[in-house]
């Protein structure tokens, strides 16, 4: 298992799983959205319930990636294993850009819908704080120089922010909401009929998988990242004249 | 149109999440060929140190 987590076979495996991953991402979207549009139009909604397909899927997405990231918080603090860092970091990115996707096309469904892009309703703002913790994760990690001191800053944060995920989970049935309480992941079976709710699976599988891909890559490019900066490091040590200017690549800290 | 009448904000949403999508692939493609690139040079210099 720790095998697995070394960065060296990580690429190797890397290499090998990402275009079987890409192929089903593209497949899973291609069928997915095909079931989207030929699924029946909801008898109140009309066709806004199109933007269902794709904003439940980068919903759960926000959550499930920040849960990734607390489960590789952990691996910070507990075991400091350098991937753990890796999986942190390049997670933070990909759950602002979901997060991101999930306000605005819920804004773009509530215009219609309620008369609004926006109230102050619980869960529409626990997202919202969500999406402000990605936001100060990676704003963390930029901050600090030093990687393992910004890891174990950027892992005692993100324990601290996973209290959100519940708040975020149980907010339409603690409070009273002008969102929807839950009506998939449920007590007593999904709500939905089986016609919008297969799309919708579907997509959530593709959205998942697409996760994966980029997850995976970024990882990728963390480790490379990290080479990149110790060999200049000891090409500086060496005293090689190339270095400050080789030390240029790369595009994020 | 009078049959779909918002349509607009439906486009709208997918637009959006297109573009979200593509922004995030393309970041972590630009970023990897910095990367290797970065890599590359400083192998490449590696190399030429070694043979004087």
């Amino acid at each position: 298992m720790w095998n697995f987590a070394s960065p060296s076979v990580f690429i190797s495996l890397t290499r090998r799983a990402l275009p079987w991953l890409w192929l089903a991402t593209a497949v899973l979207f291609a069928v997915g959205l095909w079931m989207s549009f030929a699924a029946p139009l909801d008898y109140q909604q009309g066709v806004t319930v199109k933007i269902m397909y794709i904003h439940v899927p980068a919903a759960w997405l926000s959550t499930f990636v920040y849960g990734v990231m607390t489960l590789a918080s952990l691996g910070t603090l507990v075991w400091r294993h350098p991937l753990a860092d890796a999986a942190q970091k390049s997670a933070a990115p990909l759950g602002a850009g979901f997060t991101f996707i999930c306000l605005v096309t819920g804004s773009l469904w509530g215009k219609p819908m309620w008369g609004t892009y926006w109230v102050w309703d619980a869960r529409l703002t626990s997202v919202l704080v969500l999406f402000i913790l990605y936001l100060g994760l990676i704003a963390l990690w930029r901050s600090i120089e030093d990687p393992g001191r910004a890891a174990r800053a950027a892992a005692i944060l993100t324990l601290v922010g996973c209290v959100n995920l519940p708040i975020i989970k149980f907010s339409v049935d603690w409070w009273n909401t002008l969102h929807q309480p839950a009506s998939v992941f449920r007590l007593g079976g999904p709500t939905i009929a089986p016609e919008l709710l297969w799309p919708l699976l579907v997509m959530a599988l593709a959205f998942t998988l697409l996760f994966l891909a980029l997850h995976l890559m970024a990882i990728r490019n963390e480790i490379l990242r990290r080479r990149l900066a110790r060999l200049t490091m000891i090409a500086a040590a060496e005293g090689d004249s190339l270095a400050p200017r080789l030390a240029t690549g790369g595009s994020r800290a | 149109m009078m049959a779909l009448p918002h349509i607009g904000f439906v486009v709208a949403a997918y637009a959006l999440a297109a573009l979200v999508v593509a922004g995030m692939i393309a970041s972590i493609l630009w970023d990897y060929r910095a990367l290797s690139a970065g890599l590359a040079r400083l192998e490449a210099a590696r190399g030429e140190k070694d043979e004087r």
